[in-house]
């Protein structure tokens, strides 16, 4: 089936109305179901990579907050159609994990799956599709945005049909340095594992990202956009806070994106091509009314009437990662930091007021006189002495190459 | 007639001793008449006698006299002659005698009133009317003609048995336009018709005397006085109703709903809607058409109508007889047709005659003004997003008239207003033209121009042009054989075209193309059989062809491979006849069938599916080559039409209708509101024509007068074989479209309630409609089925509706008008469930249309003010100002889930959600 997307743009153009139009939160009153389906999510990966497979049950749509909800204790395994199982053993709750598959492309599998109630699921058959690598992530600075894509292209034609992760990964710095921590009443020397200038934040991409093409002459995909990321252009006023509180972290230090590609079947396509459709794009005047989704390719065999969510692929593993510091992005200017800082002395005797409540101050540094007298301690709002107070982790990832 | 000469014979001695005196010396005279005119009497007495009459011959041309008198005094004769009846005679010292009519007699009369140089034998008032400017003339003029008699046929000669036909043309008298659907009704017997979309009539009765009664929308009502010896014609002109309003205004004869035949039918003239007050102010005929009972929208920014649970591809929109696919501009913000050129609106929505076919719902037939015959004349309005000019008038001499019209946009200052910049890099324009040209050749031959053309182009961000085009022409002759029959031939070319062009990444780059196309011809005949018959015939023929897709690369370096999708043919007939029938003076009937005949046609490659298996590409067993002009499939089938009306009383009458109709078309949309991308496609083997059933019940009662009207219409409806697309339909592109959509049948049901006051200081109406929509996917062949098959609420069912329409005019300058709205939510599909997938938070979805959004209430107010009103000022101005959504109310468009940053998160998105002044100028010269 041929793909044409330009449905979805003037759907996006339905907001041509935005002028008069208000999008306000609100939550509809909706009826409890009790609907409780296994939902699967994975692809099968055929490389030394894992393959992860997260099992969850659907819950009532509420408006508070939603709480994943894992199968745990299920018998998750891949079965060769001829020959070999590949168990995969449960890591955390929910998330099925084997890792360095190495699949045969002649012959089919069937992912399957046992409730720890007995009930048993099963793919449908599934083929080791060819991925080819990728070509080339490149990326444009404008508007106030950094946008990213993604090139690839089958020299056999053969594969047409992709869908890509991101994963964002970068590293950021507290706005001052901190010497000092606060433990058990005192203001001691932090440790080289302690120190919190330096932070590790991640991110992974929300919206389903694919592509095709099918209506092409040659499997090529020339620059399909994949991740915009907002980055802050004005370097005054520092205070400005975007929309995504991380924005301003992700160029200030070092940047990383790793690109994940999986090769998908025409109705893999499809089937993520709908839910995309019913699931992030409603909401404009020529949105397409949401309709019961397509079913995916797994079926529960014990009730085959019960439907189950996600529609599992098997390709060969390609992925890529590239690097990007401040100055690419920026141009040689640093913006401000985001957040109004600052710094304060807490005389001696105030020391445990201000540091024992945790998280609100950070010490950074001993204030000496000339004369080597201690005055007191030089403080700072968390946010701006602790890197880890803005989300990250002070632990460097292992690959991390800087 | 018997009557008039027994009242003249009856002697009346009371006048006669008034005059006494005069009598006395008057001399004596003899006179023997039968059946003779009233100047056959002038000159008998005059010759014989010093009397000298003075007479409105207009007035006395009615009366018939049979007088036998011997040597009597002239007074004796009078008052014989006279009698009981409204005549008055007086005569002065100077043995003058005057005859006047229902009136006192005053010392002193209007010079000119008995001038007898007024006397004009031609039944044809039209000569008579175009020297007159003033209004009060014409005025005065109006009330003379409604007195004066007109002798249809050879005048004079004795009455003969039997029946003739009276017809002609009702026109607007200010610019000689016709009246289309205007209404001549006599009360003896109950028999009325209404004008054609040429604003002609023809009405066979006894032959005799009558009193014509004419009543059109928006005009002032007015009579004729008709002798009819023989078949003849007469045209009348109306005068528009805003001029009388000084005048008590009669609304004696608004009875037209009451004795009308047909049902489910509404009206609307351009000028009550201009009244009816619309975003950005530019009278709008489709929003103001929304606004009646039975008609709903799945929402504001939306042009696609819903009529009575019909989908909105299952209306007939003629603009001037030529079909147009897509009526709106601006993806919906307005409709295509210039205000300033349309003429009237019907829509026909219950009892749709026979001559209509090939959509289930409604007809809505949009007639255009032919142009002012009379003097050069111009209008034209500025809003704030467009801007139009019309410009008409004679060409050469009243014969031929022309009417040519504009209208554009400069509409990208509203998107340079949005925040997000990818609105302010994105520009829109659109403009549409009219051309009209009538000739009337002689009084039998008229020949009608008619073309039209809207464009509308949109860039989003600099790169993605989406365009869309209606082109439409035709010609129509119409011949009148004789009074009683008449024919008109129409040949037509209607195209829809959109493309969207995408050039941003040269690999991608596309040109995506669709078309439909189509040639009609049709005859239509109707002959007046009589007074107890009208019948209509005739035949149509369409032929379609569409271009259903073309995928071009666009640029050297684009990879797109060029596809095109076969162009698919079709010929779609019909042949029809009806007949009104009126079977006593309390009871008519009408009966109508249409045998269509639908063939689709080669060349084709047509693909076959395994028997009894559902319709996918797994199933596909074969193609099947048809080569050109090959008879594909052939789908044939009557339509029946029927309606019957019982008069129960003067005011109050009770109507029946059934109708079938079949349709060949299929819009597919996944959209709630219609966009210009959506498709059209023919049937074909492997889909089925849509089919459709109505029965309808209406009880109309006129109050007051008549002056105001209200009516109760019940109706069911059932359709069958309406295409409803299947979770992931691929629509646009692909070549076996039918293994996407599913056949699904429906039913609707509904009560409109409606109280009209068309006319007086306080005019509008209030209608309410309870109404049910429902769909039902029962296809053996479709796999799984939308909520499993049992039936589920339509997009657009929104079972209560209020609609308020009001005008209040203060004096001839000052108008106000308010439109009110209340209506159900429209249903939604909400989630059930919500899940991980995929790097977010996502919803499940299950059975369709199971919920609503929040009601819907509006409130719109305008201020209309007219500039002078001297007929003789070159330029008429008029400003409209006013608040769309007074209240400011956020009604929701839609309510929706969508996911936000990987959080699944609930929005209500209102489309006006904020009140909205508009201010326009209009302007006529």
């Amino acid at each position: 089936m041929m793909i044409y997307d330009f449905k979805r743009k003037l759907i996006i153009y339905g907001v041509i109305l935005a002028f008069f139009n208000c999008k306000q939160p609100y939550f509809p009153p909706v009826a409890k179901s009790n609907l409780s389906y296994l939902v699967v999510d994975g692809t099968i990966l055929s490389g030394p990579d894992s393959t992860i497979i997260n099992l969850s049950r659907t819950e009532n749509v509420t408006d508070s907050a939603y709480s994943p909800n894992p199968e745990t204790g299920a018998t998750v395994s891949l079965a060769g159609v001829n020959n070999g199982t590949y168990p995969l053993t449960e890591i955390t709750p929910g998330k099925y994990v084997i890792v360095g598959l190495t699949l045969s492309t002649s012959q089919q599998y069937h992912l399957k799956i046992t409730r720890s109630n007995g009930e048993t699921y099963q793919s449908d058959t599934l083929s080791v599709k060819y991925n080819p690598p990728i070509d080339s992530i490149t990326y444009s600075v404008n508007n106030g945005a950094v946008h990213f894509f993604v090139s690839t292209h089958d020299p056999a034609n053969n594969t047409r049909y992709y869908r890509w992760a991101c994963q964002e990964t970068w590293q950021y710095h507290s706005t001052s340095t901190s010497q000092l921590v606060y433990q058990n009443g005192n203001t001691i020397t932090r440790t080289a594992a302690q120190r919190v200038y330096y932070c590790w934040n991640a991110d992974q991409s929300t919206d389903i990202l694919i592509g095709s093409s099918a209506n092409l002459n040659q499997d090529v995909i020339y620059e399909d956009p994949i991740l915009v990321d907002s980055v802050l252009i004005s370097v005054y006023p520092p205070n400005i806070q975007l929309a995504d509180p991380t924005a301003n972290q992700k160029f200030t230090v070092e940047y990383s994106l790793l690109v994940n590609q999986f090769a998908l079947t025409a109705g893999a396509f499809n089937y993520w091509q709908n839910l995309k459709q019913i699931t992030e794009e409603l909401g404009t005047i020529f949105s397409p009314e949401p309709s019961s989704e397509l079913g995916g390719n797994m079926q529960c065999l014990t009730n085959p009437n019960e439907p189950v969510i996600g529609y599992v692929s098997a390709c060969t593993e390609q992925n890529q990662r590239i690097y990007l510091n401040p100055s690419q992005i920026y141009g040689g200017t640093t913006p401000d930091p985001p957040l109004g800082c600052y710094t304060f002395l807490i005389v001696p005797d105030s020391i445990n007021y201000y540091l024992s409540s945790s998280f609100v101050f950070t010490p950074l540094d001993s204030d000496v006189t000339t004369t080597g007298v201690f005055i007191g301690i030089i403080a700072a709002p968390a946010i701006c002495g602790d890197c880890t107070m803005l989300g990250g982790s002070n632990q460097k990832p292992a690959w991390w190459p800087f | 007639m018997k009557n008039a000469t027994l009242k003249i014979c009856i002697l009346l001695l009371l006048l006669q001793a008034a005059f006494q005196s005069n009598a006395q010396r008057a001399p004596l005279i003899s006179l023997h008449l039968e059946n003779a005119g009233f100047g056959d009497l002038v000159n008998a007495i005059e010759s014989a006698t010093p009397y000298h009459f003075y007479f409105d011959s207009a007035q006395t041309n009615e009366m018939l006299i049979t007088l036998d008198v011997n040597n009597k005094p002239v007074t004796a004769v009078l008052t014989q002659l006279f009698g009981k009846s409204d005549w008055h005679f007086a005569i002065d010292d100077d043995m003058n005698i005057l005859i006047t009519r229902k009136q006192e007699i005053h010392s002193s009369l209007p010079v000119g009133f008995f001038d007898r140089s007024n006397e004009t034998d031609s039944s044809d008032e039209m000569g008579y009317l175009d020297s007159l400017r003033d209004e009060s003339e014409m005025q005065k003029l109006n009330a003379s003609l409604e007195n004066k008699l007109f002798t249809i046929g050879t005048p004079g000669a004795p009455l003969k048995k039997g029946k003739a036909t009276i017809a002609g043309y009702i026109k607007d008298l200010r610019n000689g336009e016709p009246l289309v659907g205007a209404t001549l009704s006599i009360d003896h017997p109950g028999i009325g018709v209404a004008t054609d979309q040429f604003g002609y009539y023809s009405l066979t009765l006894p032959r005799g005397r009558y009193l014509l009664r004419i009543s059109s929308v928006g005009m002032k009502d007015t009579k004729r006085q008709v002798i009819l010896n023989s078949d003849g014609k007469l045209n009348i002109e109306m005068t528009d109703y805003v001029q009388s309003l000084k005048s008590v205004i009669v609304s004696s004869d608004k009875t037209s709903n009451v004795k009308g035949m047909q049902m489910g039918v509404e009206r609307l003239n351009m000028k009550l809607i201009k009244q009816v007050p619309v975003v950005f102010g530019e009278a709008d005929v489709l929003r103001t058409v929304l606004t009646l009972p039975g008609v709903t929208s799945a929402g504001e920014a939306s042009t696609g109508i819903n009529v009575r649970g019909g989908s909105s591809d299952q209306n007939l929109i003629l603009f001037n007889g030529s079909t147009v696919y897509n009526p709106s501009h601006l993806f919906g913000f307005f409709t295509s047709f210039n205000p300033d050129v349309v003429k009237d609106v019907d829509l026909y929505k219950g009892s749709i005659p026979e001559k209509y076919g090939g959509r289930l719902s409604s007809v809505l037939d949009i007639s255009t003004r032919d142009g002012n015959s009379k003097k050069f004349s111009g209008s034209g309005g500025i809003g704030p997003l467009t801007s139009r000019l019309t410009l008409e008038g004679p060409v050469f001499n009243d014969k031929t008239t022309f009417l040519v019209a504009g209208r554009t946009t400069y509409s990208d200052w509203i998107l340079k207003a949005i925040p997000d910049q990818d609105y302010s890099n994105s520009t829109a324009s659109f403009y549409d033209l009219n051309l009209n040209l009538k000739h009337e050749m002689n009084g039998k031959n008229t020949f009608y121009l008619t073309g039209y053309l809207s464009k509308d182009r949109f860039r989003y961000n600099g790169d993605t042009l989406y365009r869309y085009e209606n082109a439409n022409a035709n010609m129509k002759w119409k011949h009148n054989f004789n009074n009683q029959f008449y024919g008109v031939f129409m040949a037509g070319y209607d195209r829809y075209v959109y493309s969207v062009v995408s050039t941003l990444n040269p690999i991608n780059a596309f040109n995506l193309g669709y078309n439909i196309n189509q040639g009609n011809f049709r005859a239509d005949f109707y002959y007046s059989a009589g007074s107890s018959h009208t019948i209509d015939f005739g035949l149509a023929t369409i032929y379609y062809k569409l271009n259903p897709g073309s995928y071009q690369p666009v640029g050297n370096q684009s990879l797109v491979t060029p596809t095109t999708l076969q162009s698919e043919q079709a010929e779609e007939s019909a042949v029809y006849l009806g007949d009104k029938f009126n079977l006593s003076s309390k009871i008519s009937l009408q009966g109508g069938v249409r045998f269509n005949i639908y063939n689709y046609l080669g060349p084709h490659d047509v693909y076959t599916y395994a028997a009894g298996q559902p319709l996918s590409a797994a199933t596909l067993e074969d193609t099947v080559h048809y080569g050109t002009n090959a008879f594909i499939k052939t789908y044939m089938a009557p339509d029946f039409r029927f309606s019957g009306k019982y008069e129960i009383s003067e005011n109050a009458s009770l109507k029946v209708s059934y109708n079938s109709l079949q349709e060949y078309l299929h819009l597919l949309t996944q959209t709630t509101s219609i966009s210009p991308t959506d498709t059209w496609i023919l049937s074909d083997p492997n889909i089925k024509p849509q089919r459709g059933d109505q029965y309808s019940l209406g009880y109309y009662q006129n109050l007051k007068s008549n002056t105001i009207e209200t009516s109760v219409e019940v109706y069911y409806k059932d359709m069958y074989h309406y295409l409803d697309y299947k979770s992931g339909a691929q629509l646009v592109m692909n070549p076996h479209v039918e293994t996407d959509v599913i056949n699904t049948n429906g039913k609707s049901y509904g009560v409109e309630f409606l109280i009209k006051k068309p006319t007086g200081k306080l005019n509008g109406w209030i209608s309410y409609t309870y109404s049910r929509a429902l769909l039902k996917e029962d296809d053996p062949l479709a796999g799984q089925l939308v909520n499993n098959g049992n039936y589920y609420p339509a997009d657009f069912d929104r079972p209560n509706n209020l609609n308020i329409i009001a005008n209040y005019r203060f004096s001839h300058r000052f108008s106000i008008s308010t439109n009110m709205v209340y209506s159900t939510g429209r249903p939604i599909t909400l989630p059930v469930a919500v899940y991980y997938l995929a790097g977010s938070e996502r919803v499940y979805y299950s059975e369709r249309n199971q919920n609503r959004i929040p009601d819907y209430f509006r409130t719109d107010l305008s201020l209309n003010i007219e500039g002078n009103q001297k007929v003789r000022k070159f330029k008429h101005s008029s400003w409209t100002l006013g608040v769309y959504n007074l209240t400011a109310r956020k009604n929701p468009y839609s309510v929706y889930f969508t996911e936000v940053n990987g959080v699944i998160k609930g929005y209500k998105l209102s489309i006006f959600g904020t009140a909205i002044p508009f201010i326009t100028y209009n302007f006529k010269f």
